[in-house]
């Protein structure tokens, strides 16, 4: 699987646009970790979900491997943890401290992620910043993903 | 090279002298007591169990690295410990064998960790600094707990010098308003109060002025949002420069920029990092490695050398202590174990509450009442969580910037126990875990059938959610409990050999009453606000810390304010130490720290701590003067000893006689 086409699956897992996810700058780093973790067979076989019915629910999977990795591709995007994939003696680990940064559920509701980014004196008083509106442009990416 | 104890300067050796005070513990109260001693010339030895840094960037950035690398961010993450001086985790509770450093005997969990590391649990706090109501010094007229000896107006100056010392930022007029407390006319906190969130505003705006029911007390309690006082660096306070008075000690290299992150040697504006609890990247938050850096020359810090006995002489003076130091870097069996003493003219226990107690009852000393490791307290903390009917931020700045004071003191103290509530800043962090938890929750639960979200609709509830989350935190006093209790037992050791501590440890009735309050208080709450209340207390390892009460489940976590265990009193039947700190049973031993309260009230106690500490500095000193004016010795062959922490003869002893 290609770096574009991982990409490609995971803006389908996360809700984030390809655009959003290559301007964090981990998407490489990712994959790298699947193919260690998972390895190039399961990875080759990571898609998203087939559409079902229910918007937002989770469609149909060949089989709960398949699941099992999809969600823990989509938990990686979003935390910076690979948490496994149930099968191997996995320990959860955090990637980097850069991932632990990036983490998407920071970005879902305009957040940062504790200890990582200074707001500058009495930023907490102000009112939230809004989220970045899902799927338009507005999010460029502002570090090219190697 | 050997196990001997190295300093920061790289010195060893602080065998075969004679030191006028051995400190055990470099954390909050030892750093300051030694900090105090240094300053009259008095030559002190801090022997700290566990390991040396974070000091210096280098180190800095390392428990940065380490926090931000954990899978689990908790209390202790970022810093190194070793085996051979281990610290409790909050993961470890349920007191199986292998599980974690304090054996839980319960029949409930004490659920408090604290950190074996140069700088102590001070390192990882979340910075607040309320101080004690007056009323909280003789709680025990309410028919429950203790009074102290002491009084409000006698910690009443070591409050200001421990606020000045540490750094405090806080509104005087609205502590004086809003919590009742009394202040010196023309007091001033160094620094303005530190900004209150977004989230404590949308509080404000739905609960000033409104009333809840309290089950406990006669009249409804009226909601007043109130900011609570921060040793974070805030902005210096305009009036103090203006009268000429002594700035914060940050301002010795100049005022914090407002706009950077550079500033003085003592750390720059509260960046809002949001990661104060374990560690503030910024350095705005006060740690005891800030007054380790302004000790005098005169002080000297041993790492990896863990007490295991108070030497006792047979007319019950201290003349020094026993310690072992071990090799650094060891992850499984403690290498390079050497024991050693050292002698004192007087000896200060500084370590946490509960390894104070392992200590005392190690020597055999100063338990004439039979009062050593009993009265364990903390505060149980009892979460309520849930969501805002609109977004406000969460999970930045301060962990908690405001709070809820009205149901502190007063009459209800006679029929359960009182609490401060804390408006938490960081969404369901303590209740639940990160948002990261939330999700693996969506991921593996979510949606109408429970089959999980994923795409877009995850995140669009994530989105929607997270900046929605909050959090109360109800702290209730517990109050002093003799069945409570720290023990040791030769048959659970720990990697040096050293006995861990054996925890008993249960709530009384009385504190399950303010539990049945605070959540009564808090459904009120939840109703003023509109707001989403998830509140749940499943049983399960999620919450080790949960029971019944009147037919309703009630979790705790615990706030890390372990007290009580070498208890002040006024009497040496039945207390420890005396209003000095100072052990009834040994005139030249002192126990000092959260370890002496009688009551642990409802505020956080490090402020308390830290004037107490203060305060015994002073009595420290005055004892060893008038120990000097009795004991004719000569210092010439220990003043000009080399490699000691400073300038070898720098500061004598004797400059001490200048300042009475």
């Amino acid at each position: 699987m290609t770096l574009d086409q991982f990409i490609a699956v995971s803006a389908e897992l996360t809700g984030f646009d390809t655009d959003e996810l290559r301007g964090t700058g981990l998407a490489g780093l990712y994959r790298t970790v699947l193919l260690e973790r998972a390895g190039a067979e399961q990875l080759s076989r990571l898609t998203a979900p087939s559409p079902s019915p229910i918007p937002g629910e989770v469609g149909t999977h060949a089989d709960e491997p398949q699941r099992e990795l999809a969600r823990a591709v989509t938990h990686l995007w979003y935390t910076g943890t690979w948490t496994g994939t149930g099968q191997a003696a996995d320990e959860p680990f955090v990637v980097s401290a850069r991932a632990y940064a990036g983490g998407l559920v920071w970005r879902s509701f305009g957040g940062h992620a504790p200890g990582t980014t200074p707001q500058g004196y009495g930023s907490w008083a102000a009112a939230p910043a809004a989220r970045p509106a899902q799927g338009t442009p507005g999010a460029r990416p502002t570090t090219a993903d190697r | 090279m050997s196990g001997e104890p190295v300093d920061d300067m790289g010195n060893s050796g602080p065998e075969g002298r004679r030191w006028d005070v051995i400190v055990v513990g470099a954390g909050f109260a030892g750093s300051l007591v030694a900090q105090r001693l240094g300053e009259h010339g008095w030559r002190v030895l801090v022997l700290e169990a566990g390991l040396g840094a974070p000091g210096g960037d280098q180190g800095h950035e390392q428990a940065l690295e380490q926090y931000r690398t954990a899978a689990l961010k908790v209390p202790n993450s970022p810093y190194r410990t070793s085996t051979s001086a281990p610290s409790p985790d909050v993961t470890a509770l349920t007191g199986g064998p292998d599980d974690g450093y304090l054996v839980q005997r319960g029949p409930l969990p004490y659920a408090s960790g604290y950190l074996r590391a140069n700088g102590g649990t001070g390192l990882a706090w979340t910075g607040l600094t309320p101080r004690m109501h007056p009323e909280d010094f003789h709680s025990g007229d309410f028919g429950h707990g203790r009074n102290w000896p002491i009084g409000y107006r006698d910690l009443e100056p070591y409050y200001e010098q421990a606020e000045h010392h540490i750094g405090v930022a806080a509104d005087l007029d609205e502590q004086r308003a809003a919590v009742g407390l009394p202040f010196r006319d023309g007091y001033r906190f160094p620094m303005r109060a530190i900004p209150r969130s977004y989230l404590d505003q949308a509080m404000a705006d739905a609960l000033d002025g409104r009333t809840v029911r309290d089950p406990g007390a006669p009249e409804p309690a009226r909601l007043r949002v109130t900011g609570t006082p921060h040793a974070r660096n805030g902005l210096p306070d305009p009036d103090r420069t203006r009268n000429g008075l002594p700035g914060p000690q940050y301002a010795r290299s100049g005022p914090p920029d407002p706009h950077g992150t550079g500033g003085s040697a003592d750390g720059p504006l509260c960046q809002g990092h949001a990661s104060c609890v374990p560690i503030c990247p910024s350095r705005a938050k006060y740690t005891p490695l800030r007054t380790q850096a302004r000790w005098g020359p005169s002080v000297h810090l041993a790492t990896r050398a863990v007490a295991t006995r108070v030497r006792l002489a047979p007319d019950g003076r201290a003349t020094g202590v026993e310690y072992r130091t071990y090799e650094e870097g060891v992850t499984g069996a403690p290498g390079g174990v050497r024991t050693h003493t050292a002698d004192a003219d007087l000896v200060v226990l500084a370590a946490h509450a509960i390894e104070n107690a392992k200590l005392l009852l190690l020597s055999g000393a100063a338990n004439g009442s039979g009062q050593v490791g009993r009265n364990l307290m903390d505060h149980p903390v009892l979460l309520t969580w849930g969501l805002m009917p609109r977004q406000v931020g969460a999970y930045r700045g301060p962990g908690s910037t405001s709070g809820l004071e009205g149901f502190r003191f007063g009459a209800a103290r006679a029929r359960r126990a009182p609490f401060r509530v804390e408006i938490g800043n960081w969404g369901w962090t303590w209740a639940l875990g990160p948002p990261e938890q939330r999700v693996a929750d969506l991921l593996r639960g979510g949606g109408p059938d429970g089959r999980g979200l994923t795409g877009p609709e995850l995140r669009r509830t994530l989105g929607d959610r997270i900046g929605r989350e909050f959090a109360f935190q109800f702290e209730l006093e517990q109050e002093a409990d003799p069945a409570n209790r720290v023990t040791v037992d030769p048959r659970h050791l720990d990697a040096l050999g050293t006995p861990r501590p054996v925890i008993h440890y249960d709530l009384s009735d009385y504190v399950k009453r303010g539990f049945a309050a605070a959540k009564t208080v808090s459904d009120q709450l939840f109703a003023l606000l509109g707001a989403e209340d998830h509140t749940r207390f499943d049983a399960g390892p999620a919450w080790p810390g949960r029971f019944e009460h009147q037919g309703r489940a009630y979790g705790y976590r615990a706030a890390g304010h372990g007290a009580g265990t070498h208890i002040m009193g006024r009497s040496p039947a039945d207390s420890v130490v005396d209003e000095w700190q100072r052990c009834w049973d040994h005139p030249n031993l002192y126990a000092v720290g959260c370890g002496s309260m009688p009551t642990v009230a409802t505020s956080n106690p490090s402020l308390t701590m830290a004037a107490l500490a203060l305060r015994s500095g002073d009595r420290i000193h005055r004892d060893l003067l008038a120990r000097r004016h009795i004991v004719l010795r000569s210092t010439q062959s220990t003043r000009s000893v080399q490699g000691t922490h400073g300038v070898p003869g720098a500061a004598t002893p004797l400059q001490g006689a200048d300042h009475p």
